[in-house]
């Protein structure tokens, strides 16, 4: 029985990797900047440096914070960057 | 008489469906997937599965236990299932509601919510500690009152299967005022959100009614797409540590806490609470947003 659910697990990822779902999106700084935004509770963001090869930006926002974002799948993940904008 | 396990009997069933979502999305239809999100998804259903069967045991014996002090003998037969069956749903969305607003109930139930997808593998990700979140205990009054073990478990099932389907982007709303009255994948899909507005919003297994007569319901609105994930996303695929990242920050707020509300509150308090800095939780969110939008609205 664990055999077989492994195996069914193995062959869904698998088929959603083979059929397309395995992008890996590039940020621009706009980008950056809404999902900064949309992520992070009452922050907004007034400049934004991609860095990563696209994969990840600092975002810095009006009240001081610096958030950052970074890739997660065809996702992305934001957190307050301890390090000041610059 | 015996009751078959409805999950086990659907299990066969979900897998098609994700693969039919699959392509349906692939060819145009709403909704989106992500092989490593759906690893982890279909991970973490896996596991909770090897969970029910350790912990399993333990938690019929409970309900055994408990029954055997019922207070009224309720016969197997088709108008006790039903009662059974909208009862169990109260309890769960009691259950529900408690697995967003306390953070050792959270604990668990945030694995639900870990994943930045909504599609047919997001149903599947469940917790791995769920024993330990005690959530088989808001069941226990179907037990108490005297409802059958086998039928409780039975009803419990059904109700699983139920919110299966509704974790799709691709079903818009369901005709004939069934939203009115049934958990449909819309008001399911808000319950997801990590918006201000749909923030802890409609905890409904099976029938919305109780987020309607409680006052917890939020409809799905067409000028704001749901942001699906929790307000802190997690940036992990790896199934053991989205198992255990809440335990970990419990036990972390725990040897910060300067005082003993403070570990209370670690424990027992809302998720986002806070001893010291800005609380994040559901709450003060959508007290920020409605001062930051209340005049635009």
């Amino acid at each position: 029985m664990i055999f077989v659910s492994v195996l069914g697990i193995v062959t869904l990822v698998l088929f959603a990797r083979a059929i397309g779902f395995a992008r890996n999106p590039v940020l621009d700084p706009d980008a950056a900047r809404l999902i900064a935004e949309a992520q992070l509770p009452g922050f907004a963001a007034v400049d934004a440096a991609v860095d990563d090869g696209g994969r990840g930006a600092r975002v810095q926002g009006r009240d001081g914070r610096t958030a950052r974002v970074v890739g997660h799948g065809d996702r992305w993940v934001v957190r307050v960057d301890p390090e000041p904008w610059a | 008489m015996t009751f078959p396990d409805p999950v086990t009997i659907a299990t066969p069933a979900f897998i098609v469906l994700v693969l039919i979502e699959m392509l349906a999305v692939r060819f145009g239809a709403k909704g989106d997937y992500d092989w490593r999100d759906s690893f982890t998804s279909l991970t973490m259903g896996f596991g909770s599965t090897l969970a029910a069967v350790v912990f399993g045991a333990t938690i019929v014996a409970t309900y055994a236990a408990v029954g055997r002090h019922h207070l009224l003998t309720i016969p197997i037969t088709w108008w006790s299932g039903i009662l059974c069956f909208v009862v169990d749903d109260l309890l769960y969305y009691a259950f529900h509601r408690s697995a967003h607003r306390v953070r050792w109930f959270w604990a668990s139930h945030v694995i639900h919510h870990s994943s930045q997808h909504y599609n047919l593998t997001t149903a599947l990700r469940q917790t791995w500690t769920g024993f330990w979140s005690l959530s088989f205990a808001f069941r226990l009054p179907l037990l108490l009152v005297g409802f059958d073990v086998r039928l409780v478990l039975f009803v419990a099932g059904i109700n699983l299967i139920y919110q299966f389907w509704v974790h799709t982007e691709a079903v818009r709303r369901l005709p004939f005022g069934l939203e009115y009255v049934l958990n449909t994948p819309s008001h399911h899909r808000v319950h997801h959100g990590s918006n201000p507005r749909y923030l802890d919003r409609n905890y409904a297994g099976v029938f919305i009614v109780w987020d309607r007569l409680f006052g917890t319901f939020e409809a799905e609105r067409d000028d704001e797409p749901v942001r699906y994930g929790l307000v802190h996303n997690i940036a992990t695929f790896n199934p053991l540590l989205t198992a255990t990242h809440e335990w970990v920050a419990i036990a972390r707020d725990l040897r910060a806490a300067r005082t003993w509300r403070g570990r209370w509150m670690a424990v027992a308090g809302p998720p986002g609470w806070s001893e010291s800095g800005t609380p994040t939780t559901a709450d003060a969110i959508r007290a920020d947003w409605h001062t930051r939008t209340a005049p635009a609205e």
